[in-house]
């Protein structure tokens, strides 16, 4: 890890390569960040309160709720596939230039982030058009992000090190990740689930950290209890700790098989 | 000695069979049969390279020579033994594989040179003339996609050389781009070769071999099968074929 922190200038190089290269193509450039999600939001905003009129329990303020769900969504989906392909996108540079061994799948997950950060942006767009009071604790926002970023990387190297001998793994994660994006409260509130069903969504670390965003942004009755927050970030770091160590294992495997 | 081996030994655990599905895991599973075998890569090697050295590999297809220049680089860790190299250390193989296709030739210069562990700000000093070297300064600021695969060996190469390193891994390279892309890279090499720096050369070009390598590995397996003057070594790995 230390040597990684001394090559922090190639980190921040490549996680800049990342961003610049995937909207180099596009007029838009670094606004489709924006616009994704606040394009996926509207369309469920639509679909879920005009269509099925879906209501918040006790009134309003259902695009912001949805929003600030989907900015730990799309951290899922698009950080837990990055850094789980992050050695066979990169494996010209893996198999022919030293680097160090977590290098790849942290400039995946911090790339990750950042859009994660650009996502604050339609949050805070969702809150005053919803004409809800802009919370000074949004700021904690991207600290419980980079618990997430964790919690993600930590899976991504579990997956990284299975797909060495699997190649079929990611097929299958990807619908792992849809199961676990249903089995957390993003598009509908914890509080419609009740008995055993509750229990299961609440031992989700996401459904934890989405609960977190909720209390930053918009309400402090979404806050999960401590036990839960103890729980979700235990996890992440056993999740984390023992994806480096199976990495570190399987990581002459990793590289032979690309 | 600028290369040191001690007692190597690579080896990993691969899917018994080239099993590589979770699917036929399943199967196999059920079936009871073995899931993992361990591949050896490398077995007990030894070996010193002294300064300005020039050494030759040999050996079959999979018996270990682009495994013994990723242990040298410290791209692989040992299983066991070890390793010990003194100097800069640069690999030259596939050159370019690490390209950025929407990076432009001199973002691609900064990234690439980084991560062959040079500094940014001595980069961007030398970029025009690595730029100048590889024939592409009018290409300096259109997207690597865009270039043939002769420019992207051509500007790999640029780069890898234009600081001498040290120590210098060599795998089948130079059979890439034109005839002058050719006759200028071999200039290069051999330059940096009679200026010191110490080379490991893995080819099938066995009349290469025998021109530059002062001594010859022959790999068999991964392990030593011989190892000594290189004309030796050469006509008796060739007896095998007969």
């Amino acid at each position: 890890m230390t040597s990684l922190f001394s090559h922090k200038d190639l980190v921040l190089l490549l996680v800049n390569r990342e961003l610049v290269s995937r909207y180099r193509r596009s007029i838009l450039g670094i606004a489709w960040s924006l616009l994704t999600p606040m394009a996926l939001a509207g369309v469920l905003y639509f679909v879920l309160s005009t269509v099925f009129k879906a209501r918040l329990p006790g009134g309003s303020g259902y695009a912001a709720f949805l929003m600030s769900g989907l900015i730990l969504s799309n951290l899922l989906n698009q950080g837990a596939n990055s850094v789980g392909f992050s050695y066979s996108a990169n494996a010209g540079v893996i198999t022919k230039i030293r680097t160090h061994i977590l290098m790849f799948p942290i400039v995946s997950i911090l790339s990750s982030f950042v859009n994660f950060l650009l996502g604050i942006i339609p949050l805070i767009l969702f809150l005053i058009l919803e004409d809800k009071p802009i919370k000074l604790s949004l700021v904690l926002i991207p600290v419980i992000g980079v618990f997430i970023s964790i919690l993600i990387l930590g899976i991504g190297l579990h997956i990284s090190s299975l797909a060495a001998r699997y190649h079929d793994i990611h097929g299958i994660m990807s619908v792992v990740y849809n199961v676990l994006g249903y089995a957390t409260p993003i598009i509908y509130p914890l509080s419609i689930t009740q008995g055993l069903v509750r229990e299961i969504i609440s031992l989700n670390p996401f459904t934890n950290y989405v609960e977190l965003i909720r209390a930053c942004a918009i309400d402090s009755s979404y806050m999960p209890s401590f036990g839960l927050i103890a729980y979700t970030l235990i996890l992440t770091f056993i999740v984390l700790i023992t994806g480096v160590s199976r990495l570190r294992k399987s990581y002459p495997a990793i590289v032979e098989a690309l | 000695m600028t290369i040191w081996i001690e007692n190597l030994s690579m080896s990993y655990l691969a899917p018994a069979e080239s099993r590589n599905s979770l699917k036929s895991t399943a199967v196999a599973l059920v079936k009871g049969e073995k899931l993992l075998e361990r591949r050896i890569a490398i077995q007990n090697l030894n070996l010193a390279v002294s300064k300005g050295e020039i050494l030759g590999v040999v050996g079959r297809n999979g018996a270990g020579k682009s495994t013994l220049l990723k242990l040298i680089a410290g791209i692989l860790p040992p299983t066991s033994g070890r390793v010990r190299t003194t100097g800069s250390v640069a690999a030259m193989v596939e050159l370019g594989a690490g390209f950025h296709p929407e990076l432009t030739a001199h973002e691609n210069i900064i990234v690439y040179g980084r991560l062959l562990g040079r500094e940014i700000r001595e980069l961007k000093e030398s970029a025009d003339e690595i730029l100048c070297w590889a024939d592409l300064s009018e290409r300096r600021d259109d997207p690597v996609r865009t270039f043939s695969s002769g420019m992207m060996a051509r500007l790999g190469f640029a780069i890898a050389t234009d600081k001498q390193p040290e120590i210098l891994l060599v795998d089948e390279v130079l059979a890439v781009g034109d005839r002058d892309f050719q006759t200028r890279s071999s200039e290069r090499m051999s330059t940096m070769m009679k200026s010191g720096s110490t080379v490991v050369l893995v080819s099938h070009d066995l009349n290469v071999l025998s021109n530059l390598c002062h001594r010859t590995l022959w790999l068999d397996k991964g392990q030593a099968r011989m190892l000594g003057e290189s004309n030796e070594v050469i006509s008796s790995y060739l007896q095998t074929f007969t």
